[in-house]
């Protein structure tokens, strides 16, 4: 009994080796953990974005001002 | 016998033709130089062999369905071996949903894949639309890519657009690309790839 996991190429389905499989699943890690570090750094910048305007606007200054310093502006909703 | 001169009366071709022979010339606009689908389930799917130095530009027409709401990506094939290329790709990309006014951004610098598709598992009774072109892929120098995905994303529960361009920097031949599922499959695909002439 076979891998039951196949490739295709050039339109032809090819049954993956254990050793294929094993290097897929693999490289999905790899690559999973690249876009959460991608991720996470987008996630921060936002929330960082968020927090430096409060205190900007804490400070005394208007949104228009601190958009001005920084090209941040909140979102409508906020 | 063949007939080297029309008059300028022009040819009548009211009767019926049966043409066996090849045009010669040069041909213009799109050659298609690969068509494959398929509707088995695979977690990649390789177009091998499809670029070489006839064209400078190609472009990719492409519909897939996904067996679950992970990503996809897109990875090249070296001419040197046929190996995948690992490294140094670059991309930037933008997605929008119908439903909302919701833009996403994503850098990627210098990363492992092409990561152009995110979620398209339950799709809606609409497949996923692929369309790219790449440039430069057998030349010496860098490929250059742009791409637009259209498909449903799960998580937004929306169909979303994502437009994607970028480069791999590393200057080397590519005679070919691999579409991988980022977990399962990709359970039916319908692809064809064209060079422009004089591009």
């Amino acid at each position: 009994m076979g891998t039951q996991m196949h490739k295709i190429i050039n339109g032809k389905t090819i049954e993956m080796t254990a050793e294929e499989v094993s290097a897929l699943e693999k490289d999905r890690a790899n690559v999973n953990a690249e876009i959460k570090v991608l991720k996470d750094a987008a996630i921060k910048k936002v929330a960082d974005q968020k927090t430096g305007n409060k205190k900007l606007l804490d400070l005394g200054l208007t949104q228009d001002e601190a958009t001005a310093l920084t090209g941040y502006a909140p979102p409508e909703e906020e | 016998m063949s007939k080297t001169k029309v008059d300028s009366t022009g040819i009548d071709l009211t009767d019926t033709f049966a043409f066996t022979g090849t045009v010669t010339g040069t041909p213009q606009g799109l050659v298609l130089v690969h068509s494959s689908s398929s509707s088995s389930a695979a977690s990649s799917v390789s177009i091998d062999s499809v670029f070489t130095t006839t064209y400078n530009l190609y472009h990719v027409e492409m519909t897939f369905d996904r067996s679950d709401t992970a990503g996809t990506y897109l990875r090249f094939l070296k001419s040197s071996d046929g190996s995948e290329r690992t490294s140094s790709y670059y991309l930037t990309a933008h997605r929008v949903h119908t439903n909302d006014t919701t833009n996403t951004t994503d850098n990627d610098n210098n990363v492992s894949t092409f990561y152009f598709n995110r979620g398209s598992g339950s799709e809606a009774g609409l497949d996923t639309r692929f369309s790219c072109k790449f440039l430069n892929p057998m030349g010496s120098s860098v490929t250059y890519y742009d791409g637009i995905t259209y498909g449903y994303h799960d998580g937004e529960n929306a169909h979303a657009v994502t437009t994607s361009v970028g480069h791999n920097d590393t200057e080397e031949q590519v005679r070919g690309i691999k579409f991988v599922a980022n977990s399962g499959n990709i359970t039916a695909y319908n692809i064809k790839i064209y060079g422009y002439t004089n591009a």
